[in-house]
C-alpha cells in the first residue's frame, strides 16, 4: 500500500498535468466537441441559473452541426462553412437588422429538438449546400436540403431526427412525388457512402462554374442523369461489369473506378488499373473516384494505383482518401463492408467560364 | 480556401417582447395584425418561427413545418444569385 502511495506521490502530479494537457490539446483541435460538452454542463447549470440557457442553446447547436461538418470535410475536398448563432435583442444589445436576413426564434429548454431542427435546416439550405445548389431546380434543392438535414440529425440527435422525419420530411414526401423519387435515389447512393463524397462533391464543382449563357434547364436534366448514374452504380451487384462507371455530361464528367480484384492485387500488378485511370485523365474527366474494399491490403494496393497515376499525370491531384462503412449488393443481399475511396482531381480538365460554344466543343 | 462562418441571427423567446417593442410593432403584434407570409395564419408569440426584414417592411413566418420548408425554399432561391 505504502508503495502505491509513494508511486502516486512521485508520478501523480506529472500524470495529472499530462492528462490535462492532452484534454486541452484535444479540445483545441476539436472545438465543436468542446462546445458539445460545455452545452451539456450549461444545460445542467441552467436549472439553477436560467440565463445560462442562452449559452447552452448556442453551444449545443453549434457543437452538433459543426461536428457533422467537420466529419464531412474529412470525407470530401470541399471547405464547408461553420454555423454560428448570434443573439439579438438581448437586454440592451443592438438589434441585428439586415435586409433579407431572417431572425429565427429560439425556444426554451422544452424545445431543444425544435431549435436544433430549425437551425440545422436553415444552415443546410442557406450555407452548407449553397454552392452545390446553385444550378438546381427547386425540387432538387429542397430534396437535397431535407436529405442532408436528416443525415446531420441522424448523426447528432436521434430524438430530433424522429421529429424532423415525422413533421417535416414525410409530409413533403407525401405532398411531392418528385421529392419521394429523389429521396429514394439518395438513400441508395448513401448506402454506398457516396452521397456527400461523390454526389455533393460533383454538385459543388458544378456550382463553381459559371455559364455565361445560363443553360439552366439543361443543367437540371444533367443533374437528374448524374443522380441516376450514381444510383445505378450504387445498386450494382458485386462483379457486374455491365453497369456504367463513367458519367459524361455536358457540364460534368466523372468516373468511378473499382479496384477490388483479389487476383490482380495478389499479382501486385497495378498496370491495368493505372491505364484505365490514365485513360480518364486523358479524356478530360474532372474527377476520378477509385473505390474498393477497405481491407488493409486493398488500401495499400489502391494507394499504389493512385500513386502510379499521380506520378504520370501532372495535372492530377490526390484530393482525398478515406475509409468508411458502406453497403454493397452480393447475390441480391445488401452487405455491410469496409470501403475505401480515393478522390483524384484532374485540375487540368477544369474550366470555370463557359460560353454556349465551349460546352459543345470542349466538354462533350 | 478560407473557411467561412454562416451567422444565423436568433432571438430567444424571452426577448421577443423587447425585439418587437424596439422594432415599433409590439402593439400591432399583440393585436394579432400580422399574418404568416406563407399560410396567412395569425402570428402569435407562441407560433412565431422567423422575422424577415424585407423591402423596408417586416414579414413574419409561423412555425408550421410546411411554412418552415416554404420559407427555406424562398430564402435559398433569393440567395442563389447572390455572391458566396
Amino acid at each position: 500500500m505504502s508503495f502505491i502511495i509513494a508511486l502516486y506521490q512521485i508520478f501523480g502530479f506529472p500524470i495529472g498535468v499530462g492528462i490535462t494537457l492532452l484534454v486541452v490539446w484535444y479540445f483545441i483541435k476539436n472545438p465543436e466537441k468542446f462546445e458539445k460538452w460545455m452545452s451539456m454542463i450549461a444545460w445542467a447549470v441552467s436549472h439553477i441559473w436560467k440565463n445560462v440557457d442562452y449559452y447552452a442553446t448556442k453551444a449545443e447547436i453549434q457543437g452538433r452541426v459543426n461536428s457533422f461538418v467537420s466529419n464531412l470535410e474529412a470525407n470530401t475536398t470541399t471547405n464547408f462553412p461553420r454555423i454560428s448563432l448570434r443573439w439579438t435583442a438581448r437586454g440592451n444589445d443592438e438589434i441585428v437588422w439586415e435586409e433579407g436576413k431572417a431572425i429565427i426564434v429560439m425556444r426554451d429548454r422544452n424545445h431543444r429538438n425544435k431549435n436544433l431542427i430549425h437551425a440545422a435546416y436553415l444552415f443546410t439550405a442557406e450555407a452548407l449546400l449553397k454552392k452545390s445548389a446553385k444550378h438546381l431546380s427547386r425540387t432538387q434543392k429542397t430534396s437535397l436540403d431535407l436529405f442532408s438535414t436528416k443525415l446531420i440529425l441522424e448523426k447528432e440527435s436521434k430524438s430530433a431526427v424522429e421529429q424532423f422525419m415525422s413533421e417535416y420530411y414525410v409530409p413533403e414526401i407525401d405532398k411531392n412525388e418528385d421529392i419521394r423519387g429523389l429521396t429514394q435515389q439518395y438513400v441508395h447512393i448513401e448506402r454506398l457512402g457516396a452521397f456527400f463524397p461523390i454526389l455533393i462533391q460533383e454538385l459543388t464543382y458544378l456550382g463553381s462554374k459559371v455559364f455565361l449563357t445560363k443553360p439552366s434547364a439543361e443543367i437540371i436534366e444533367e443533374v437528374k442523369s448524374l443522380v441516376s448514374f450514381l444510383e445505378k452504380f450504387a445498386q450494382r451487384e458485386v462483379g457486374d461489369t455491365t453497369i456504367q462507371d463513367t458519367f459524361v455530361g455536358k457540364y460534368m464528367r466523372c468516373a468511378i473506378r473499382i479496384v477490388a480484384s483479389k487476383a490482380v492485387r495478389e499479382r501486385g500488378d497495378i498496370t491495368s488499373h493505372k491505364e484505365r485511370i490514365n485513360y480518364c485523365v486523358k479524356g478530360k474527366f474532372e474527377n476520378i473516384y477509385i473505390i474498393g474494399s477497405g481491407e488493409k491490403k486493398n488500401i495499400k494496393f489502391m494507394d499504389e494505383v493512385a500513386g502510379g497515376c499521380l506520378s504520370e499525370n501532372e495535372g492530377l491531384e490526390k484530393a482525398r482518401g478515406h475509409q468508411f462503412k458502406g453497403q454493397i449488393k452480393i447475390r441480391g443481399n445488401l452487405t455491410n463492408v469496409s470501403t475505401y475511396l480515393i478522390h483524384l482531381h484532374n485540375s487540368s480538365a477544369v474550366k470555370y467560364l463557359y460560353e454556349a460554344n465551349d460546352i459543345d466543343t470542349e466538354v462533350r | 480556401m478560407d473557411r467561412e462562418n454562416k451567422e444565423i441571427n436568433t432571438v430567444h423567446e424571452r426577448d421577443l417582447e423587447n425585439l418587437l417593442k424596439r422594432l415599433g410593432v409590439k402593439e400591432k403584434f399583440d393585436a394579432g395584425e400580422f399574418m404568416c407570409k406563407f399560410c396567412k395564419e395569425a402570428i402569435t408569440k407562441e407560433n412565431l418561427y422567423s422575422i424577415l426584414p424585407e423591402s423596408g417592411g417586416i414579414n413574419f413566418i409561423c412555425d408550421k413545418p410546411v411554412c418552415v420548408v416554404a420559407f427555406t425554399e424562398y430564402t435559398a432561391e433569393k440567395s442563389k444569385n447572390q455572391p458566396d
